[in-house]
């Protein structure tokens, strides 16, 4: 942790607004490219951000730095975005389709596109597979474990990512009119 | 999370790499709404604060007072007294119940016996020939105790078996030199500063009224243009500020009259939505006289005119200010060096304005007095009880603890204005206070 991360910690564990504000201008703008992987429209990504930091203030108290705080914000960050999206999970079934996609996809590929292309085509994702995309791909959970905490099987988990993986190798395609695989 | 490994897909890792530091702006809205819930925040943290204190200093005072019981009522069977002789006159080793009132409390409770500190109880002995008579009775025996004082060792008999053991350890001694309760009448002054939660329990009961009665933040809605069809209005927890300045006085051995004078503000937060609704008419055309409009309803006016709905959601800060009088009657249970009194009474609140503020900017939008028909009641009653803990710092100044909880018995709005607020709070208030005799 940084020392200033720790003056940060300090000043907001007093609820001194400026701290608070620091705090804020120093991981807003990473927390809030997480919060849009996670949805599909700005104004929900912003509310997951909002209700975030809120709990980032409130709970702060309980952050004892035994991992560092940017890693700390951003699983708060990514636990509210799942409740945000839990509901929208169950509302569309989850078939389990072992279609595994195996194309290999060249690294040079991704050089090409900004990050706000990247994260557009994600957001573009439908609900439930965008979700388990972020959670395999982007933040290193295991099938089994988002399983678990979605409550979904382990075979649905890999079928949806395959889903997912199949539409952003259309979507890098069609915008880079190449052809991958 | 983060657990990235080489026999997960490659592609799903260079995803990962793209976005790794990804940074997007957010809009400054997301900051302004964070910031309003943090000011919400910060009085229900401070709300539950006055609660938790209050909470804990009755429980300290009812252990006191229960204790203090206890002690007055308990025997000793044990064989050994021990009265702390460092006082070289042997007329004056030896200790005699001289204080008949039926006092509570670890010194006053052994009515028939007291074996505390000699030097004390010798000042406070009127009874000479007492004393004499339980000398007589007594040995000279001399022990040595944990405080490596001399103690003297007295005789069962000499000493009525309603005694306290333990008082010593139960309490610091400081607390048990001042003389029990006086039955001649004292008075007292006091000055005591503190504060409250400040629960406004809204109810919104007649929606047009309120409607037409402006609303809680109606200095807002008067800055719209257009008409407010409709309104959904919260007070949320809040905070009071107090400092009152009380007279005191005994009025039978244990009950007390105390009357006072008390400023309060109350600071909350108050969320308005309201929707707007408003007319206009396209440029090219005049608007219509509001006769024609009324002939046209159903034909080509309503074609002519463009309708709009805004939707305000406004969070305010609400300063009222009220001085009220608070009349209390109490019953003391220990008058000690530490005194705990039990007060209940009621309070008459006289408002005075209110100020409304921006959670952003502290100036205030608009302010109101009481002559300006606000949406508060003149005059309001509530009903106030609490524990009075007190300690003796000076020969007539006592420093003061107490906690309490004020319920309001009626809304502090008026009842046309279709909402109503009935508050109550835990609050805790700390001062001086001069005894007179």
């Amino acid at each position: 942790m940084f020392d200033s991360d720790k003056v940060l910690i300090k000043g907001c564990k007093k609820h001194k607004p400026r701290a608070q504000e620091a705090l804020y201008a120093k991981y807003s703008k990473p927390m809030y490219a997480i919060a849009l992987r996670y949805v599909k429209a700005i104004q929900e990504a912003e509310d997951i951000l909002q209700e975030s930091f809120i709990k980032v203030f409130q709970n702060i108290e309980k952050f004892r730095g035994d991992s560092s705080l940017p890693y700390w914000i951003k699983r708060i960050v990514v636990n509210t975005a799942l409740n945000h999206q839990r509901s929208k999970i169950f509302l569309y079934p989850m078939v389990d389709v072992v279609n595994l996609d195996d194309r290999v996809v060249n690294e040079d590929v991704f050089s090409e596109f900004s990050y706000q292309e990247l994260v557009k085509m994600i957001m573009t994702l439908p609900d439930g597979c965008r979700i388990i995309f972020n959670m395999y791909a982007i933040e290193g959970y295991k099938h089994h474990e988002i399983a678990e905490k979605l409550k979904i099987s382990e075979g649905t988990s890999k079928s949806q990512y395959s889903r997912a993986k199949k539409l952003l190798i259309k979507m890098l395609e069609s915008k880079n009119h190449i052809k991958y695989g | 999370m983060d657990r990235h490994s080489s026999d997960r897909d490659p592609f799903a890792n260079h995803w990962r790499e793209a976005l790794e530091d990804a940074e997007v702006v957010p809009s400054e809205r997301v900051w302004n709404m964070i910031a309003k819930s943090l000011d919400v925040f910060k009085y229900r943290h401070r709300a539950q604060m006055y609660g938790f204190v209050a909470a804990i200093a009755i429980m300290i005072a009812i252990s006191v007072s229960i204790q203090s019981k206890w002690l007055g009522s308990g025997t000793y069977d044990g064989n050994v007294y021990l009265s702390q002789s460092s006082d070289q006159n042997p007329s004056n080793d030896q200790m005699l119940a001289t204080d008949t009132s039926p006092s509570i409390g670890p010194r006053a409770a052994s009515n028939e016996f007291v074996f505390l500190d000699l030097n004390q109880f010798h000042l406070n002995s009127e009874d000479q020939k007492a004393q004499k008579k339980h000398y007589a009775l007594t040995t000279d025996k001399k022990v040595l105790s944990p405080d490596k004082k001399e103690y003297t060792l007295l005789d069962k008999p000499m000493v009525v078996k309603r005694t306290i053991a333990s008082v010593l350890s139960f309490y610091p001694r400081s607390f048990l030199k001042e003389k029990s309760i006086k039955k001649k009448p004292h008075s007292w002054a006091g000055l005591k500063i503190g504060g409250s939660s400040f629960n406004p329990n809204y109810e919104m009961i007649n929606a047009d009224d309120m409607l037409a009665g402006g609303g809680l933040n109606s200095g807002f809605m008067d800055d719209k243009e257009g008409t407010v069809t409709s309104l959904d209005e919260n007070m949320l927890v809040g905070t009071n500020r107090k400092i009152e300045v009380n007279l005191g006085m005994t009025i039978k051995e244990r009950f007390v009259l105390e009357g006072g004078l008390q400023y309060i503000q109350t600071e909350l937060v108050q969320q308005s939505n309201f929707v707007v609704e408003n007319i206009s008419y396209p440029m090219s055309m005049t608007a219509p006289s509001q006769s024609v409009v009324a002939e046209n309803t159903n034909k080509s006016v309503k074609n002519m005119q463009e309708t709009t709905y805004m939707s305000t959601e406004t969070e305010l800060e609400n300063r009222i200010d009220f001085a009220s009088v608070p009349l209390r009657a109490g019953y003391i249970f220990l008058d000690q060096r530490l005194s705990l009194r039990v007060n209940a009474g009621l309070v008459t609140n006289f408002y005075l304005g209110n100020i409304h503020r921006s959670l952003d900017e502290k100036n205030p939008i608009v302010e109101f007095r009481s002559n300006d028909n606000s949406l508060y009641r003149d005059i309001s009653f509530s009903g106030q009880t609490g524990v009075s803990l007190g300690y003796r710092l000076l020969q007539n100044i006592d420093i003061t603890f107490e906690p309490n909880y004020t319920q309001s018995f009626q809304s502090i709005t008026r009842s046309y204005m279709g909402f109503s607020s009935v508050p109550n709070g835990f609050g805790v208030m700390a001062g001086v206070r001069y005894n007179f005799n």
